[in-house]
């Protein structure tokens, strides 16, 4: 095992190692001279070597190199060009601004999905049943960023109810949220819903009817149970198109999250900030990963690891 | 299976609430405060003699005094200064300002101005050392003292206007002055961070307290965010509009709009050193090629047609004979000047000005009718703005910063000129130093005309369409009025929520 550790360990290192390298590569490639985004028509030579000498930026590409990847094996990202603030705060900053969004919409989107599914299955072709499957196929076939639209228009211009520029916390979630949460729930209550019709229709459901249980000791004691299984295997791939969809509904709404900093930070060729975005999001992938394997192989002895 | 993924998606959960925790949620604007919404990204240095940027420049019309300012109607009034007098061409005493004071508290004297007018004056590095003439200031008294420049300078008070003065501490510290601006405004810089830029009230301003306690420069990521954010009552002030984003308030009460004639100029540049338009006659065929016109419908009545290198209605314009939309005429002058095949270099990018992507269409159709086979290279905004001068064509703009018509040339001449079009020309930097060394009005005036008519035959730049600024803001502004500049006139503006 520890043997197993070190060597995934090393792993990631080369692999993030990999990721800093392509993505240091792909800036000075790509074009755009932060000095001169930053300067103005009128700065002259001398000033934008300032700027670069001030970043760094003056040095030979593999000498800047070597420092950046010094600085990152000590956690020193560099600071930002616009803001002078260190990258990696800001980075994190952002991406515990998604985390959270994207991890509350997934939460209501269960809530909702699991108990509207299993209301609906538990009365298949009912009249709840009906308008709950309508519902969700007229959330199906819209597009997220479409909702946040007319959701600002209507909350936030009509009403001036909730805010339309979003911000981590409080009402200014709101929306974003809601814009977020109806991409998640036709999916994941149509699965809560199937599963519910087949779960009553199992014998261990008709014989707990059969011994007199009230219709809510089986929906809640044993169906629920049972129904919610198949949404564990969803959750996870959802997770992932919901961070991709974050970034749609963080530009619409401009909530600081990776998104909109992304957005930012690539247009103003905000060197350290673009390199803090890329590695942190690699790194966290793949410490993820090796954690979850770690824990399965330590609760599940089938599975071993050499 | 189904606990792989359950437990990974807890680790998830996990790893991003931990960040989660990091997370610092930004201050929201008192009701006091007032919000400008802007999708100007802010380069982070506030040095205000080194900055172009419309955000920088309204940041430090607030944080800054002026020797002399703008007043709403463009009329120069007292600012630091409280009298000013030519004593010759070369000379203007100035009596300032007693019992003003800088942010930090150190007392504002004939020193700071020195320091401020020797730097920007006389030092090539910094940006606006262009508009200015080498000067040196003696001191007659700690609140009197003389501006002498080396050679007459007509432009002198207006420019005057457009300079913020810096501390002698600041002046010699640039590091401290572009990281965190101290000046004797009526408002103290506070810090640019999470997007914005803040701003609070300075209660010990020479005029009084401000009538509002701050002033948030918010920076959004797009701009139906931005109009959402304003019609909703989250922004107070949103400028620099397209008509576009005027579809997006729509008739949103609460909101009132207005426009300005901003002296803005949209331009497209020629590198007079590539290939066939290094040649006069071939810029002036491309010029009868534009369907300008054709530009300005897209603007809906918020553009002019420019009929001379100086804005419409601008200080010193004069209308010229205008390069009319004619293709046949661009051909004809094409084939004048042994034009038969030619490719020129384009760099388009959308999302710098306003209907950028139609106009940058209209361009090179207009191009394409009259023979010219056009090389379009489609480029994001940071590298349109890095790159744009290596193409043979290119649109840029250009905005009359001072009021007065030696900025607007200033882009012909000099290392400007040089850098952006390769444009070293004997006979305009002859006629620029006339008018500027002018000191009759009328005379200069006569001056300023031959510069024009000059300019306008070489065409090292063709104006595409004189924009008004488009300003939205909410109705509980009150007092809202905007001059002639970027500066921005705060000091009596009140808020009603």
């Amino acid at each position: 095992m520890p043997k197993y550790v070190a060597t995934q360990i090393l792993q990631i290192i080369f692999l993030v190692l990999v990721v800093a390298t392509v993505v240091f590569v792909m800036l000075r490639v790509v074009g755009g001279d932060p000095a001169r985004i930053a300067g103005s028509p009128a700065s002259t030579e001398q000033v934008l070597q300032q700027f670069r000498e001030r970043f760094g930026l003056d040095r030979p590409v593999l000498e800047q190199y070597f420092s950046y990847i010094g600085g990152i094996a000590q956690g020193d990202f560099g600071s930002s060009f616009r803001s002078g603030e260190p990258a990696l705060q800001i980075t994190l900053k952002a991406i515990g601004n998604t985390g959270m969004l994207v991890l509350l919409a997934m939460g209501i989107g269960l809530l909702i999905s699991t108990s509207c599914g299993l209301a609906a299955g538990w009365r298949k072709d009912g009249w709840f049943d009906r308008t709950a499957l309508t519902l969700v196929a007229i959330f199906q076939s819209v597009p997220g960023f479409f909702v946040a639209i007319v959701l600002v228009l209507i909350f936030s211009i009509r009403l001036r109810w909730l805010p339309a520029l979003g911000a981590p916390g409080g009402a200014g979630m709101v929306l974003p949220l809601v814009a977020l949460v109806i991409t998640l729930i036709p999916e994941q209550f149509r699965l809560v819903r199937e599963s519910t019709i087949r779960q009553i229709s199992l014998d261990y459901v008709r014989s707990a009817r059969g011994f007199g249980l009230s219709d809510t000791k089986v929906l809640f004691g044993s169906v629920l149970k049972n129904a919610v299984l198949p949404l564990v295997a969803v959750v996870g791939i959802q997770l992932g198109y919901l961070l991709s969809g974050a970034v749609a509904v963080e530009v619409v709404f401009n909530y600081p999250g990776i998104g909109t900093l992304a957005q930012t930070v690539l247009t103003a060729r905000d060197y350290p900030v673009i390199q803090a975005i890329t590695i942190v999001g690699a790194a966290a992938f793949l410490i993820i990963n090796l954690v979850v394997d770690l824990t399965l192989a330590h609760l599940n002895r089938r599975v071993s690891i050499r | 299976m189904s606990r792989s993924h359950l437990l990974r998606t807890s680790l998830v959960g996990l790893v991003a609430a931990t960040a989660a925790g990091m997370f610092v949620v930004p201050a929201v604007a008192a009701v006091d405060v007032l919000v400008f919404g802007t999708t100007e990204v802010p380069s982070g240095s506030w040095d205000p003699q080194q900055n172009f940027g419309t955000v920088p420049i309204q940041v430090n019309s607030l944080v800054f005094g002026n020797l002399i300012q703008f007043n709403a109607e463009g009329e120069l009034v007292p600012d630091l200064a409280t009298e000013w007098a030519r004593i010759d061409d070369n000379t203007l005493e100035v009596t300032l300002r007693e019992g003003v004071t800088f942010h930090d508290g150190t007392t504002f004297d004939a020193g700071d101005v020195r320091a401020t007018i020797e730097r920007v004056a006389n030092d090539a590095n910094i940006a606006h050392n262009i508009f200015w003439s080498p000067s040196k200031v003696e001191i007659i008294e700690p609140h009197k003292l003389r501006i002498v420049t080396d050679a007459p300078f007509a432009p002198l008070e207006r420019v005057l206007a457009v300079t913020n003065i810096i501390s002698e501490e600041q002046a010699a510290d640039p590091e401290a002055l572009r990281v965190h601006p101290v000046g004797t405004g009526y408002f103290k810089f506070d810090s640019y961070t999470d997007s914005v830029v803040r701003l609070t009230a300075f209660n010990e301003y020479w005029n009084g307290a401000p009538g509002v306690s701050g002033v948030d420069f918010r920076v959004l990521a797009d701009r139906n965010a931005m109009m959402a954010g304003l019609a909703a009552g989250e922004l107070d002030i949103t400028y620099r509009l397209s008509p576009a984003d005027l579809d997006v308030i729509g008739s949103t009460d609460g909101i009132s709009v207005t426009s300005f004639h901003a002296l803005d100029n949209v331009w497209f540049g020629f590198d007079t050193t590539a290939n066939a338009v290094s040649d006069p006659r071939v810029r002036r065929a491309i010029a009868h090629a534009i369907n300008r016109p054709g530009i300005i419908e897209l603007f809906g009545g918020y553009a002019k047609l420019p009929d001379s290198p100086l804005p419409v209605g601008a200080p010193g314009y004069e209308p010229l004979s205008p390069y009319d939309y004619n293709p046949e005429l661009a051909k004809q002058l094409l084939a004048d000047a042994g034009i038969t095949d030619l490719t020129l270099r384009y760099p388009s990018s959308s999302g710098v000005w306003p209907f950028q992507q139609q106009v940058d269409q209209i361009i090179v159709s207009s191009l394409e009718a009259v023979g010219i086979k056009v090389q379009v290279e489609r480029l994001d905004t940071a590298t349109f703005f890095s790159t744009y001068p290596t193409y043979d064509i290119f649109v840029q703009s250009w905005y009359m910063l001072t009021g007065d018509p030696d900025f607007s040339f200033s882009i012909y001449g000099g290392s400007l000129g040089a850098a952006i079009f390769k444009w070293q020309d004997e006979g305009f930097a002859e006629r620029f130093a006339k008018q500027r060394s002018n000191m009759d009005p009328v005379g200069r005036q006569a001056d300023i005309n031959e510069l024009s008519k000059y300019v306008w035959e070489e065409l090292p730049l063709l104006p595409l369409h004189n924009l008004q600024w488009i300003v939205a803001y909410s109705d509980d502004v009150v007092g809202y009025t905007h001059g002639p500049t970027f500066a921005e006139l705060l000091h009596g503006v009140t808020l009603k929520r």
